[in-house]
């Protein structure tokens, strides 16, 4: 609405942007390095995995978030449809419906969830913020009542290979993070929709006078966002073991911080998904380095609040020179 | 951005309609609600059952108040509930070094004003989205609370803390004077006050009122302040109401705060918006929160339910604006 619009550097032999990118590699090396000497357990193979695998399931979340935010909306519901949805699948298992079935129910509903918030802020034009915390409650308040106060727990081999399995010794998460990240990757670059996602983000009303459905890519954005967040909870339910009704509460913080570490900007049509990999990966060695340096999980609320603010005033202090620079 | 549906001049002139077109859609709910909920279930209309909607009903009204003011400006303030919960915290821990039960809401206060200062100041003068921020100052404020409270609640039981929350004037409980008080200031501020004005039309037009030469920054900054300020006081009053603090209890009151500004009527677009409605949609959380128990619906389905409720019910208000049916 009101934010400077941002010159897009042309031409010089080094494009900004990607030296922008690259600040922060630097960065995710530079927090390697320092952990590696704080702590002799860091660099071991056995805690990159970890490291790797704890980050898949954020950066499956972060990938919807950064669709979202990409077209200058927000998608506070994520860490609730994760539960809910995650919720739903529990209990078609228990219920004896066939593994692929309850998969796709999961699926299903978290798209659905997303499809809603979609309706919300693109038809009824609820600021998405509004949108997707009314959302937020409601799913949670559901999943409470589907739960009934209680914990499912204890499924078969077969889903919880989802979660803890291994194929040719790369753990399932990362398969399936890489499996939804590649095809999120063409989608943004290579395709109509991908395209359409960053003119709407860049300007709503000159994206709808050239031509591009505005509704409906912004219904397909949220919806999208609400299957990433359900496919990231069935794989947490089958690492956990267990489904709960507050397994997602603690996921939209890191969730949101990842996209914006990131580089994708709030104001929307600028960023991608590969910022959002390693914004995700910053987030995942921080609250890795955090716990390996002993410090209390009680701070990662005020850590994260933290991280996410400075990140934005970072970003936007960068984009400003960025623009001033090119021009 | 905005969709400015023109408005069907014909549609207020209508005879006797127009007495009835000036009634917010918001108060027959309330009404409808009070018949339902009367019909029934026996112990509804109770004189008891009154003062504990009034009760109840208190300190949400002095969050909503606060969510009325930054909504006015266009804003939003996310972390009205941890800012509760943090404010809760202080003011106890203030007691149980003890210090006095003035000094303890001073302190409570205090916090409050420091949290809305920090995220006013990141909105003013960092340039970032007011959801950004509030969310950020959400995490860390109810981490704060959590750290200083070591996870689990603190308690307190010094007579004159507990009167704040107990106590009463004749029959009137104590929350619900100074809730009256604080609705009496609010009204003051907003319609009698330079401040007041300059809400409005921050709201209205930022960029013509700064133009105008009015330091928009510098009104922006204090609404974050007074926000932050009402928020504590709820959050002093509920812990002499409980007499304790818990780190957790603020959680999600600024979803019913928000929602009662919006059902009141305060639109998050142009800058309208009455305190008078907001006190109805507080009474419209209030009235259906208390009805549910009283019908006996488990507390296990009331966030859900009241949530669904509250969503479908701005989606319609603000479906219904855009088509012109109601102002």
């Amino acid at each position: 609405m009101t934010s400077a619009t941002v010159a897009t550097p042309r031409g010089g032999h080094l494009d900004p942007r990607i030296l922008y990118t690259g600040s922060r590699l630097l960065v995710l090396i530079l927090l390697c390095v320092i952990l590696a000497i704080a702590s002799p357990v860091f660099f071991t193979a056995t805690n990159a995995l970890n490291v790797l695998r704890v980050a898949s399931l954020l950066v499956i979340l972060a990938i919807g978030e950064t669709v979202v935010i990409l077209t200058a909306g927000i998608d506070l519901s994520i860490g609730s449809v994760l539960t809910f949805s995650s919720v739903i699948a529990a209990l078609a298992i228990k219920a004896g419906v066939p593994l692929p079935l309850a998969l796709a129910a999961g699926l299903a509903v978290g798209a659905a969830l997303g499809f809603l918030n979609g309706l919300m802020v693109a038809i009824v034009k609820l600021p998405a913020f509004i949108a997707t915390y009314g959302m937020m409650w409601v799913a949670a308040g559901f999943a409470v009542v589907l739960l009934k106060g209680q914990v499912i727990y204890g499924f078969e081999d077969d889903f919880r290979f989802l979660g803890v399995g291994n194929l040719l010794g790369m753990p399932m998460p990362i398969i399936v993070m890489v499996l939804l990240w590649v095809p999120s990757y063409l989608l943004l670059r290579h395709t109509t929709f991908g395209r359409s996602l960053y003119a709407v983000g860049a300007n709503q009303e000159a994206a709808r006078l050239s031509g591009i459905k505005k509704d409906r890519t912004l219904i397909l954005a949220y919806t999208l966002s609400g299957l990433l967040s359900a496919a990231a909870g069935l794989v947490y339910v089958a690492r956990l073991n267990a489904s709960e009704a507050g397994i997602g509460a603690n996921m939209l913080l890191p969730a949101i911080a990842a996209v914006v570490i990131g580089g994708t900007s709030l104001f929307g049509g600028e960023g991608g998904i590969v910022g959002t990999l390693i914004g995700a990966l910053i987030m995942t060695i921080v609250q890795n380095g955090m716990n390996l340096l002993g410090i209390e999980s009680v701070w990662q609320g005020v850590v994260l609040g933290s991280l996410i603010v400075v990140a934005v005033l970072v970003d936007q202090w960068a984009r400003k020179a960025l623009a001033s620079e090119s021009n | 951005m905005s969709a400015v549906t023109p408005q069907p001049a014909n549609r207020r002139e209508r005879g006797p309609l127009v007495v009835w077109n000036h009634v917010p859609p918001v108060a027959w709910v309330v009404l409808l609600l009070i018949a339902f909920f009367g019909v029934t279930a026996p112990g509804f209309f109770t004189a008891g059952n009154f003062l504990n909607i009034m009760l109840q009903g208190s300190v949400l009204l002095i969050m909503s108040v606060a969510a009325t003011l930054v909504i006015l400006t266009e804003g939003i303030d996310l972390s009205l509930g941890s800012v509760l919960t943090l404010a809760g915290v202080t003011a106890v821990l203030t007691l149980q070094a003890g210090l006095s039960v003035p000094a303890a809401v001073l302190a409570g206060v205090l916090t409050g004003v420091a949290c809305g200062a920090a995220t006013g100041f990141l909105i003013t003068a960092g340039k970032l989205p007011p959801f950004i921020a509030t969310l950020g100052m959400m995490g860390i404020a109810a981490g704060l609370a959590l750290v200083l409270t070591r996870q689990g609640a603190i308690y307190s039981d010094v007579p004159a803390f507990v009167f704040l929350g107990g106590g009463s004037l004749g029959v009137i409980p104590m929350p619900t004077v100074i809730a009256v008080l604080v609705f009496v200031f609010g009204w003051i501020v907003l319609y009698q006050t330079d401040f007041g004005r300059y809400i409005i039309s921050i709201g209205g037009n930022e960029m013509g009122t700064r133009l105008s030469g009015v330091n928009t920054a510098w009104w922006k900054f204090l609404t974050y302040v007074v926000a932050g300020a009402l928020a504590a006081l709820g959050g002093v009053i509920m812990a002499a109401r409980l007499r304790a603090a818990d780190p957790i209890v603020g959680n999600g009151w600024e979803f019913d705060a928000i929602a009662a500004a919006i059902l009141g009527g305060t639109s998050f677009e142009k800058g309208n918006g009455t305190l008078g409605g907001t006190v109805l949609g507080v009474l419209l959380i209030s009235v259906l929160r208390n009805g549910l128990n009283v019908v006996g619906v488990g507390a296990m389905w009331q966030p859900a339910l009241i949530g669904l409720v509250i969503i479908a019910a701005i989606v319609f208000d603000v479906m219904l604006k855009q088509r012109g049916v109601i102002q």
